[in-house]
């Protein structure tokens, strides 16, 4: 494995690899069982009724508790729980093969809980729709406590969400209560975003009611740099609403509020500046404000770039490891600058002309 | 009769101090006998049952003793004695003024059987305390569930402030502006630097700054007042006003301020299930003793519980202690004897003069020297001289609601001149609700305590905070009548003061003090430990084993406890 | 402020998320064992959980309480035993000792006619406690001393209907009916999952190998 020194001959085996060896000699002993049924069960695929022994699925259980990669076991146990399910009408028996299913799941996830394979086997379990989803919901408000940033486990809670059918308005007081709790879960902010998303490509959903749902979020997530503005999740978060501030430009009424937007959340950077003058992500975020106000506002573009380039300047300094990049973004300014010289020259010149050709 | 009759320690009452001592001195592979007099490990720092307490109230504040039955196996024919003996009597009025205000119908308490009543409450342990400390490190941690303390609240200007203490709380807090958040936050990052340099600070923090008054710190780092007053009163849980000094005394260092912040910080984040830096034990307070005392038995200490102690034995030529006579009349010998302030031992008389008892004042000279040299000083009992300040006001209320919706378990600061005629103490309360498990369902459980000079004053002190959390009855008010109903409550004044005693080999352990949590306590017991057994270590910590050694296995079989 | 967390945690590995509770079939419980010194209530904890037996058990294990896993009819019962630690000898037991049990076993010795009436005093204690839904179990243990019996199986039988018991005569030393005891006891407790007393633990998820569980108990 890797990372983990090689075995020195003549040295004691640890602890653990007894335990490993006492694996590897079950595995040794499975395996060979385990693929004969697979391999009876293919012949008899053609045509013939397969039966999968209760012994064959016992044997598969502890096969995949003990090596939850194995993604063909998965397969095996997927056409077995089908076949079984088929002869099964009782609703009770049926619901408890799902939930034996689920609790192997569980057994393999404890030795990797990272194993696409199992939660992918969760997923169809539940697709079959013998379980309930409200214990689902309560088993992963369980694990996202104990592991706030599963990935896995944010996935499985969406895909249960979706299944559910719950409004993504209701889904996401969930990652409200996450991120009170820690506003550094960056998953949580992740899936908030999602769920936003969501709720403004949503047929009907008026244009008045995203721009307002925005600026709720531009005041909850400011909570997050004022009480640590060195926390990157909350500044993520916060680029992807610009974004989608950004977005909405072009739909009626939105270039005005787009201004009153910008102005307003400058003047908040501005302000945590002003007690955080070393800040490298106030500075940087202010500078990308400034430049988009720019691009949005002819009137004030020279002061918005001068501003922003001193910001970029002094991040060279404050942050030397991303010096680059900052020069690059000065670069393009004047890059930038020096085209929109050229164009306002050009402009002149076909004005001239037009002037020439009226005359 | 009780085998065998030598120990190394004899520890005598089942309070907190006494079990931990028991249980470190057993941990130290030392022989251990722990008598009590009482049934069920009953203590000033027990949470007895309703119908205990009712007993404990109508006698006037006397904790109901359980009858000594010679039971056959204690049964002893007794011995002639060739040790001085002096009487061991019940220490006179560590409780007084006790008065109970009855339920008008008390089928509205609920189950009575479900209460367990803190008589040393309001209490609360800091998650990165030392008791916590104590409790791993003995062992005893299986044995105690906990309940973290929801949320601290600052009463001001007539209402609830919630008192912000971690980075989350300040995240989601709705009072403090954008600009306050940044400052608090700074102020916490000041205290987290000061904490990791170890003291080799610089500046502000330089090392002859941090005698200087602690709230002249904090007006120099320009905080707001609120923020100031939820520092000292609701975080630092400073115990006397500091902005209107009366005495120079009682103004608490930069020193111990930023300590104990760092303690508050340090405990808000070390369990990732306790919602704050503080804890309550599920049951009350009196299931932390039982759990050392467990501890002390599983490493062989003694237990005899229904079994008074009549008569402590000294050597004749050097007046050392020697042991103890039972009432069964058995001598059991040991040269250690730990007891608890509930008892009161002759002093041996020195001169002619008569002996005088322990907590009758000796003369004033002796009184401070025994009290420099057996009490270790800290900053909670530094200032208390003498007379009534050595006391605290308790008041222990059941109620019909929560005072916080949607929370159970919560603490509320009441600092200086807070409360309706500008009371200068400091009250704290503790609401408990079944989620503790120490009322019935819907019911809930209000401590309150103040440092007490004089009695009127304190029942006074704690009627103004009672007034602010419950409804008064004929009031009309819509607001009023979204408060807590006050269905029965309880006062008293308890002695905190230290009984005095210069036997060699005896020590007399403490009463729980005025404070909210159990620092000085710890700090006590420890040196009584190290003045017993100098060559020993106060708990040793465990070996930690490392967890990748571990197959992954094994965590299924105790992770599911924590669930 | 982040940097204030306990500093061992810091050099941990991320704890791995324990996803037990995910398991539907998975029961815990805590167990008592009660009776006279000398009766054999560690013996027969060690005897179920380890397969051992000492013919001169010390009367201290030295183990606040050992733990045990059983599958019973396709769910795994997690067995918590509490020992006294002596604590029953002048009948000093601490409430707590009493308060969380699930099940609690009273144990005598058949050969021992006061311990058999020492018993009979526990179960009056247990139901003094009035937890209604305790599991109780009389074991008549020693059961290999035949020849010095002094309780027979049908007095102990008949005590154990009349309150509401249920009966078996053990032997710590030759394991009989030591597993069938705990099996029935596993059996007769609740299907579901108990309410868990609410509340944490001093330790979490990463700590919680550091706890003495593992250190009293299984090695």
């Amino acid at each position: 494995m890797h990372g983990r020194p090689r075995q020195r001959p003549g040295q004691a085996p640890s602890p653990l690899h007894h335990q490993e060896q006492a694996y590897a000699v079950e595995l040794q002993k499975l395996m060979p069982q385990f693929l004969q049924s697979n391999r009876t069960c293919w012949v008899f695929d053609v045509g013939v009724v397969c039966s999968y022994s209760a012994e064959a699925m016992n044997q598969n259980a502890r096969l995949l508790e003990l090596n939850p990669e194995f993604y063909t076991a998965w397969n095996y146990r997927k056409r077995a729980v089908e076949e079984i399910l088929g002869r099964e009408t009782d609703e009770e028996a049926r619901k408890g093969i799902a939930q034996r299913e689920l609790d192997v799941v569980v057994r393999a996830l404890r030795v990797n809980h990272k194993c696409y394979g199992a939660w992918y086997h969760r997923k169809w379990v539940i697709g079959l729709g013998l379980s309930s989803l409200d214990a689902e919901l309560v088993l992963l408000k369980k694990l996202l406590r104990l592991d706030g940033r599963n990935f896995h486990g944010w996935d499985y809670r969406r895909f249960i969400v979706k299944t559910k059918g719950v409004p993504p308005e209701e889904a996401i007081l969930f990652t409200t209560d996450k991120i009170n709790e820690n506003f550094s879960n960056y998953s949580a902010w992740h899936n908030r975003s999602a769920l936003l998303s969501e709720i403004s490509k949503k047929e009907g959903t008026e244009i008045n009611r995203v721009q307002a749902m925005l600026e709720d979020e531009y005041d909850f997530v400011k909570n997050s740099f004022y009480t640590d503005p060195d926390d990157q999740s909350g500044w993520f978060y916060y680029c992807w609403l610009l974004e989608q501030t950004i977005a909405l430009v072009g739909t009626p009424g939105s270039d005005v509020w787009l201004m009153k937007v910008l102005d307003k959340e400058i003047e908040a950077c501005r302000e945590l500046l002003e007690l955080e003058s070393n800040s490298k992500w106030t500075k940087l975020t202010l500078a990308r404000l400034l430049l988009t106000h720019a691009s949005y506002n002819t009137s004030s573009r020279k002061s918005d770039t001068d501003e922003a380039r001193t910001h970029f300047e002094e991040l060279c300094s404050l942050d030397p490891t991303h010096r680059e990049y900052y020069q690059y973004q000065l670069s393009m300014l004047s890059s930038k600058e020096l085209i929109k010289d050229r164009s306002s020259l050009t402009t002149q010149h076909e004005g001239s002309e037009e002037l020439q050709l009226k005359s | 009769m009780i085998e065998p009759n030598t120990f190394d320690a004899i520890v005598l009452g089942t309070g907190l101090p006494e079990s931990i001592l028991a249980a470190s001195i057993a941990a130290a592979g030392k022989t251990v006998l722990h008598l009590d007099a009482y049934e069920g490990y009953l203590s000033p720092w027990a949470s007895p049952s309703f119908s205990t307490l009712s007993s404990f109230a109508s006698s006037g504040g006397c904790l109901p003793k359980a009858s000594f039955s010679a039971e056959e196996e204690l049964t002893f024919s007794p011995e002639e004695i060739e040790y001085k003996i002096l009487e061991v009597k019940d220490a006179p009025a560590l409780y007084s003024h006790v008065k109970v205000s009855p339920a008008h119908d008390e089928s509205s308490l609920g189950r009575l059987n479900r209460y367990s009543l803190d008589l040393a409450g309001p209490k609360v342990v800091f998650c990165a305390g030392p008791l916590v400390d104590a409790l791993v490190s003995a062992q005893a941690d299986h044995h105690v569930r906990f309940k973290g303390v929801e949320a601290s609240f600052i009463w001001r200007d007539g209402q609830m402030t919630a008192v912000p203490a971690s980075r989350s709380d300040v995240f989601r807090d709705k009072t403090l502006s954008l600009a306050d958040k940044r400052f608090l936050m700074r102020f916490f990052k000041l205290v987290a630097d000061y904490t990791d340099s170890e003291g080799g600070t610089s500046g502000e923090l330089a090392a002859e700054n941090l005698d200087r008054p602690f709230v002249e710190f904090l007006r120099r780092q320009q905080l707001p007042t609120l923020i100031r007053e939820i520092i000292l009163y609701a975080i630092a849980l400073v115990d006397d006003d500091q902005e209107q000094v009366s005495d120079v005394a009682s103004l608490v260092s930069t020193k111990d301020g930023l300590q104990a912040l760092a303690l508050y910080l340090a405990s808000a984040s070390r369990f990732p299930d306790a919602p704050g830096a503080f804890l309550y034990p599920m049951y009350g307070h009196g299931d932390l003793p039982q759990a050392f005392c467990r501890c002390a038995a599983v490493r062989g200490a003694l237990y005899v519980l229904r079994m008074p102690v009549v008569s402590l034995l000294l050597d004749k030529e050097s007046g050392d202690c020697k042991g103890v006579q039972i009432a069964s009349g058995q001598v059991l010998h040991s040269e250690k004897v730990i007891a608890s302030p509930t008892f009161c031992v002759e002093q041996p008389a020195t001169s002619e003069s008569t002996p005088t008892t322990t907590s009758s004042a000796v003369d004033a000279e002796e009184d401070a020297h025994l009290r420099s040299s057996d009490v270790p000083s800290t900053s909670s009992e530094r200032h208390e001289t003498g007379g009534d300040s050595t006391k605290v006001a308790r008041c222990l209320c059941i109620t019909d609601q929560s005072f916080q919706p949607g929370l159970s378990t919560v603490m509320v600061i009441f600092p200086p001149n807070s409360l309706h005629g500008r009371k200068s103490k400091v009250v704290r309360a503790l609401q408990l609700g079944s989620a503790a498990d120490v009322c019935p369902d819907g019911k809930y459980i209000v401590q309150f305590s103040v440092k007490c000079s004089d009695a009127t004053e304190a029942e006074e002190t704690l009627q103004a905070a009672k007034d602010a959390l419950f409804r008064v009855d004929d009031s009309e008010d819509d607001l009023e009548s979204e408060k807590p109903k006050l269905l029965w409550s309880i006062f008293f004044i308890q002695d905190v003061s230290n009984p005095l005693q210069a036997i060699r080999g005896l020590k007399m352990s403490v009463m729980p003090d005025g404070t909210i949590d159990y620092r000085s306590m710890m700090k006590y017991t420890e040196t009584i430990f190290h003045e017993l057994f100098p060559e020993k270590e106060f708990f040793p910590k465990l070996p930690a084993t490392s967890t990748s050694d571990e197959g992954e296995g094994d965590a299924v079989a105790d992770g599911i406890d924590g669930l | 402020m982040c940097r204030l967390r306990d500093h061992a945690q810091g050099f941990r590995r991320r704890p791995f998320p324990d996803l037990s509770f995910f398991i539907s079939s998975f029961r815990s419980f805590c167990q008592v064992l009660l009776g006279d010194m000398g009766a054999g209530k560690s013996s027969l904890a060690l005897r179920f959980v380890k397969g051992q037996f000492f013919d001169y058990q010390e009367s201290t294990i030295g183990a606040a309480f050992l733990t045990q896993t059983l599958a019973v009819n396709e769910t795994t019962v997690k067995f918590e035993i509490w020992d006294t630690a002596g604590q029953e000898r002048y009948h000093s037991l601490a409430p707590m000792y009493y308060r969380g049990a699930a099940a609690a076993i009273i144990v005598y010795d058949i050969t021992n006619a006061d311990s058999f009436g020492r018993a009979k005093k526990w179960v009056q204690e247990l139901q003094r406690q009035g937890n209604p839904n305790l599991v109780m179990a009389l074991a008549g243990n020693k059961a290999d001393l035949a020849s010095k019996k002094k309780i027979e199986a049908e007095e102990g039988q008949a005590y154990a209907e009349e309150n509401g018991l249920f009966f078996m005569e053990t032997s710590a030393k030759t394991a009989q009916n030591v597993n069938e005891l705990f099996y029935e006891i596993a059996r007769k407790l609740p299907k579901a999952q108990p309410a868990q007393a609410a509340g944490m633990t001093l330790t979490d998820r990463s700590a919680s190998r550091l706890t003495p569980a593992k250190t009293t108990c299984c090695t």
